[in-house]
Formats: structure tokens, C-alpha cells, sequence
């Protein structure tokens, strides 16, 4: 302990008669959010949540296709991300360069027979943009790409099906709304089991929803309203705090560049209190950054934090975890600058991975199941979000402790791998 | 009983052999060098002596314990000196030299008392407050050196500090050293200048290609090769001892 404060305080000292290194550091945390905010715009500022995109639907097809999308728009779940409306195409342009919606789709005449019998023309939809909501467009089109994507999987595997279905989805336009539904929940119902398995290897919306059954009308009550900016900050902190923790811990290899790593370990040999006294100061940069991310998001994106105490704990948790995890890189990746790239690459694969860009649940099956779970960005973009939006007793807390016994697993790992290093000769 | 005791060191890299079937030993008080051209297998034995690298085969004692048996104790009783600076350039010498003490274990006052000492026998007490980065080459020398020498070493481990710097540097340097040997401290010191082994050593050591070619106090070597005068010739291309005055020393350990 004497020895990890001894350390430290070199450390500090250091940054003290040269600050720069460090604050380009935590100014990346403000850099970053001042970019993103400036990215999303005022809207942003807008109450906590986000306000649901505006889009408009032209349907020049008007088939079954209209009702089955009526339903699917009007879900509460959808509803939440976009307020959409059918216009026809002249009103729905005019609205576009009013700058009062973000985006138009169109459905072009003919789309569903197209779809239906599999030919190659006549199944493009058409999306108009907003180039003046650029953010939200992306955000529509991601979800459209993934809708054709799903369009077209459907056409491959059940073209068939979806054929014979046809003509009863044809008579139901003549009835009611309720009946289209069933007829559509059944249909879906009855190929299930095919779709769920092909569902995991397709790739959903960014801001998914759900399009299947509201039938039975035991639809989920929502909650409080999906904060959809805490939820993507959650994930962009995820990863921007591990690569500040990566920035900083670079220190180490600056020491190992000096010497000043091989005369301590010709006094020590173990490597641990090195590596957990460098781990306090990039536990202490990554606090303040996450400090400026979270208290910039409040301000710029009017995001509520719900649970903040929680949330500072988490994050305080993860930045041991982070700390440990870059400084085991660190250790087994050898020179400052052969280490870069992939470094950023580690970084950025890890945070992909843990849902940061897109949610778990949209990535491939295998990775849901098999990756992500194990990771610790994971775990804590998670836990983020879920403190945001659900009640969590104390499954926080376990989540924490867990993180930080991580983070100094990898510390001590990190420290032999560097004494064994050393040992055999090799560079620090 | 020697201070350190080196035994039939043997150490690979790879196909390299740096270093093979190494034996000497160095008694409290003793000057010992290690006369070598580069690449002669150094600093790969002072490595090999303060534990930064295992040895392969062979046994390092330190004050009669094999070192890996107690690699606490074996490195409290010495200090290393490396070849390369290892300072914090941000900080001044006062601080660096603090901070190593307190590494070694010192407490705050003890760092503190032993800083003030030894920048008063290197002569820097008055450049103690400046960063290292506004140091000479020959203060840095210096600084380095009281770096190793905070917690009082029993032995010494020295390679090649007198590196890149001015002739009278280099003395006071040496001569500070010589002090040390005096008092008792045991000296293992490593160099590729003759000179600075002739006038410094009690005993020599002459390496290359991993291997002890010759050893002994200066008389020894003299003896050795029936002459007055010794005089090395490193021949840099293959790095090979090819004469030690005249050619008795090749046909003996050619
Ligand atoms: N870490 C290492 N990895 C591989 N080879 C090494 C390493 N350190 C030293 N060597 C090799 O071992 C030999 C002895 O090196 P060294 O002990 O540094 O010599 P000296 O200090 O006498 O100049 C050289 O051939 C050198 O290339
Ligand atoms: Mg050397």
C-alpha cells in the first residue's frame, strides 16, 4: 500500500509538471460530448427521451400490405421512436421542405405482387430524406435496410407460403381492422419456428420494434417512456471511457521506454504495485472523464439520469475494469507504437460487441449468446441502461463488485505477463 | 565468504548464446570489472545477477543464499545502476532519487535525509531542485547512479555508466566509485575502456561471446602474458579478443 502510494504520488507529480498528455485526455470526454450533442442537435435538449421521428408513409400500393402497416405503426412500441402518418406524395414533400418531418417511405405501386411472386423490379421502396434531420434519417434508414433485409429473407425462404396466404390476406382487406391482424398473426404464427431461427442470423434495426403478433391485446404495458439517448450515451460511454483508459494507460509504456519499468522490477520483481499504482491514475482520469461524459449528457441531451448514484458506481467500477483491461493489453501487446492500432481495434471490437452501436439483441445469435454476455463493456452499457429504465434492486451492485474483481484479475495477470517479459528478455 | 558468488551462469536467447559457463565472484569491498567489447554478454550477465532475467542453468548467490530462493533479500542487498538512464525526466533530482529510495523501501524522512547525502557527495546540491530534463549528460550519469545507492546496497551492479560522457565527468564518476569500494560496498562494474578496468579493478574479468576468456587481479593477467603492459584489441568486426598483447593470450583461449 506505501509502496502503491509512493508510486502514485511520482505519478501525480509528474502530471503535474506536465499536465497536457492528461488533459488531451479527459478533454477527448468533452470533445466528445460537445460532438455528439452538436450532432443530434436541439432537438436533443428537448425533455428527457426523445421526441419520435417524424416520417410519412406514401403508400402508392395500397394492398393488404397498407393494413398489416397501419397496425404495425400504430403499435405502441413503435410509436414510442416514430409518429408517423400516410400522406399522399405531393403533401408528403411539401411537408419534407417545411422541415416538418424527417423522412418519407414510399411504397411503390405493385410492391406486394412484386414482393409476392419474387420478381427482380417493382420491390424498392423508396426513402425520402430530410437532409436537414440527418441524424434521424440515418436512424430510419438503418431501420429500413433492416425491414428489406427481413423483406427479402421472408421472400427467399417462404415465397411460397406467403403466396398462398395471398388471396386471404386479399379478402381480409374487404374486413375489418381486427381480422387482418389474426390473419397476419396467424400467418406469422405458423411459420415461427423457421423465422426464429433465420431471425438470428439477420440484422434488425438500430432502434428495433417489434412488427409480430398484438392479437390476444395483452400487448406489454410500457413503462416510462424508452430513453433513447441515455441509451445510445450508455453505449458510446462504454467504449470512449476504455479508449481514455487506453490513452492513459500508455504511461506504461512510456516507463518501460525509460527504464524506469526494468530498475523497479530489478528491485522488486513483481510488477503488481507498479501496475496498480498506474492503475489508480487511469481509474482517476477515466472517473473524470466519465464524470464530464454523464454530467454533459444531463446538460446537452437533457438526459434524466434516473439512478445517478448507482450509475457513478457502475461507472466507477468499470473504470477499474477498464484500467485492468487496457493495462493487460498493454502488457501483452509490447511497444507503444506497434500497439496503436490494435489496441483501438480491441477497443472498438469489444464495445461493438457489448451493444454500443447497436443493441445485443441485434446482433448475430451466436455473439448474443456466446460473446457478448462475457463481456465487461457489456455488462456495464447494460446495467446503464437498464438503471435508466427499469427498477434494478441490487443487481447493480453484483455487477460492480464483479467489475472491479475484473479489473484487478487483469491487473495481476497484466503484472506477470510483464515480470515474465522481462524474465525471458524480451522487450517491456 | 564472497558477497557474490556466481556459478557456471548459462543464458540463451533463442539460438544466441549470451551468455556461457560464467563463474567469478566479488567479496565485500572489491572492485570487480567486467572488461568486454559489445555484444560480449554484459549486460546480459548483470541482468542474470539482479534477477531481471533467469538464467538458464547456473546459480547467482548473493551474502551466501541462492537468489532466487529469497529474491526479496537478494534484491535489497544490491543496486543496480543500468546502462540506460532510467529517470523521470519531469521530476528533479531530488525527487527522482526520493523516489527510488522509497521504492527500496526508505520512509519519507530516511528518502529525504539519504537524497540530501548523496547529492552532496555527487556534487549537485545545487542543481537538486531542477528537473532532470535540464541535466547534463554527466549529472544525469550522476543522478542515475544515486538512484541505485538510496537503500545503501551491499553490492553494487554497475554497466558501463561512464557512457557518452566527458572525460572529467567520467572521473568524478569513478573516483565516487572507488570511494564506495573503499568503504566496503562490493562493486560489480562492467566496460568496454581498458583503462578504466586497469586503474579501477582489484580483479578483472575478460569477456566475449558469452564466455570468460581471462581473470584476475592485474598482476594475474600480467603474469599471465609476461609482459608489463596490457593492452586489449577488440577486433569490431567479428567482435573477437584476438590479441591481449601480442598473440599469448590467443593460443591460449583461441
Ligand atoms: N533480450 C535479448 N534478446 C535477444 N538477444 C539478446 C537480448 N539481450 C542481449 N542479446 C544478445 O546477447 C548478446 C549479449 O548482449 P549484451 O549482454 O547486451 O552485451 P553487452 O552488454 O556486453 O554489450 C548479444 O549478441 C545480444 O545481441
Ligand atoms: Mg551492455
Amino acid at each position: 500500500m506505501h509502496l502503491i502510494r509512493t508510486l502514485l504520488a511520482k505519478d501525480l507529480r509528474r502530471v503535474r509538471r506536465n499536465p497536457i498528455p492528461i488533459i488531451t485526455q479527459i478533454g477527448i470526454a468533452l470533445i466528445l460530448v460537445a460532438v455528439i450533442g452538436l450532432a443530434f442537435g436541439e432537438q436533443a435538449k428537448s425533455g428527457s427521451g426523445m421526441a419520435p421521428i417524424k416520417m410519412a408513409i406514401v403508400d402508392e400500393d395500397e394492398s393488404f400490405f397498407t393494413e398489416l402497416l397501419q397496425n404495425s405503426i400504430s403499435s405502441k412500441k413503435f410509436a414510442e421512436y416514430f409518429d408517423t402518418e400516410f400522406l399522399d406524395r405531393a403533401e408528403a414533400m411539401e411537408r419534407v421542405d417545411a422541415n416538418e418531418i424527417s423522412a418519407v417511405a414510399v411504397i411503390p405501386d405493385g410492391f406486394s405482387d412484386a414482393f409476392l411472386d419474387g420478381s427482380e423490379s417493382g420491390r424498392n421502396l423508396e426513402l425520402i430524406k430530410n437532409p436537414a434531420q440527418s441524424i434521424y434519417t440515418a436512424i430510419v434508414e438503418e431501420g429500413l435496410e433492416a425491414l428489406l433485409t427481413l423483406l427479402n429473407a421472408l421472400s427467399r425462404n417462404f415465397g411460397e407460403e406467403l403466396r398462398n396466404w395471398r388471396d386471404i390476406l386479399e379478402e381480409a382487406e374487404e374486413a375489418d381492422f381486427f381480422s387482418t391482424v389474426f390473419l397476419a398473426s396467424k400467418l406469422l404464427g405458423d411459420a415461427r419456428e423457421q423465422i426464429e431461427s433465420a431471425r438470428d442470423y439477420l440484422t434488425p434495426p438500430l432502434v428495433s420494434f417489434e412488427s409480430s403478433t398484438r392479437s390476444d391485446g395483452t400487448e406489454e404495458e410500457a413503462g416510462k417512456p424508452f430513453d433513447l439517448f441515455s441509451y445510445l450515451f450508455a453505449g458510446m460511454a462504454g467504449m470512449f471511457l476504455l479508449m481514455i483508459a487506453n490513452s492513459s494507460t500508455n504511461g506504461i509504456y512510456r516507463e518501460s521506454q525509460f527504464g524506469t519499468l526494468r530498475r523497479f522490477s530489478s528491485m522488486h520483481g513483481r510488477l503488481l504495485p507498479f501496475v496498480l499504482g498506474k492503475m489508480v491514475l487511469v481509474v482517476a482520469v477515466t472517473s473524470i472523464s466519465a464524470v464530464i461524459m454523464f454530467v454533459g449528457g444531463a446538460l446537452l441531451f437533457g438526459i434524466e439520469w434516473i439512478s445517478p448514484g448507482k450509475v457513478a458506481i457502475v461507472t466507477l467500477a468499470y473504470c477499474v475494469c477498464g484500467a485492468g483491461l487496457t493495462s493487460l493489453i498493454a502488457s501483452i501487446a509490447g511497444k507503444e507504437k506497434r500497439a496503436d492500432t490494435p489496441n483501438t481495434i480491441i477497443i472498438m471490437g469489444l464495445a461493438l460487441l457489448s451493444g454500443t452501436m447497436v443493441q445485443t439483441d441485434a446482433l448475430p445469435g451466436f455473439i448474443q449468446d456466446y460473446v457478448s454476455p462475457y463481456l465487461p463493456t457489456e455488462w456495464f452499457i447494460r446495467t446503464v441502461r437498464d438503471l435508466q429504465n427499469f427498477d434494478m434492486a441490487t443487481e447493480w451492485v453484483g455487477i460492480s463488485i464483479r467489475l472491479c474483481i475484473f479489473g484487478f484479475l487483469f491487473a495481476g495477470v497484466s503484472a506477470t505477463l510483464f515480470h515474465r517479459k522481462i524474465l525471458k528478455g524480451g522487450a517491456v | 565468504m564472497s558477497l557474490l558468488n556466481i556459478d557456471k551462469l548459462r543464458k540463451r536467447f533463442g539460438e544466441t548464446v549470451a551468455v556461457e559457463d560464467v563463474s567469478f565472484n566479488v567479496n565485500p569491498g572489491e572492485f570487480y570489472g567486467l572488461l568486454g567489447p559489445n555484444g560480449a554478454g554484459k549486460t546480459t550477465t548483470i541482468s542474470l545477477v539482479c534477477g531481471l532475467l533467469k538464467p538458464d542453468e547456473g546459480s547467482i548467490g548473493v551474502d551466501g543464499t541462492d537468489f532466487w530462493s529469497n529474491p526479496k533479500e537478494s534484491h535489497r542487498l544490491m543496486g543496480l545502476v543500468p546502462q540506460d538512464l532510467a529517470l523521470y525526466e519531469e521530476l528533479t533530482g531530488r525527487e527522482n532519487l526520493e523516489f527510488w529510495g522509497k521504492v527500496a523501501g526508505l520512509s519519507r524522512n530516511d528518502a529525504k535525509e539519504r537524497a540530501t547525502e548523496l547529492l552532496e557527495s555527487l556534487t549537485l546540491s545545487d542543481r537538486g531542485n531542477d528537473a532532470i530534463s535540464k541535466y547534463s549528460g554527466g549529472m544525469k550519469r550522476r543522478i542515475n547512479l544515486g538512484c541505485a545507492l538510496m537503500h545503501r546496497p551491499k553490492l553494487l551492479l554497475l554497466d558501463e555508466p561512464t557512457v557518452g560522457i566527458d572525460p572529467q565527468a567520467r572521473m568524478n564518476i569513478l573516483d565516487f566509485i572507488r570511494g564506495l569500494a573503499n568503504d566496503g560496498t562490493g562493486i560489480l562494474y562492467t566496460t568496454h575502456y581498458l583503462e578504466e578496468a586497469e586503474s579501477l579493478c582489484d580483479r578483472i574479468g575478460i569477456i566475449d561471446h558469452g564466455k570468460i576468456l581471462a581473470e584476475g587481479t592485474l598482476a594475474d593477467l600480467r603474469n599471465q602474458i609476461g609482459h608489463d603492459q596490457l593492452s586489449l584489441c577488440w577486433k569490431e568486426s567479428s567482435r573477437a579478443l584476438i590479441g591481449l598483447n601480442g598473440l599469448a593470450f590467443k593460443s591460449r583461449f583461441a
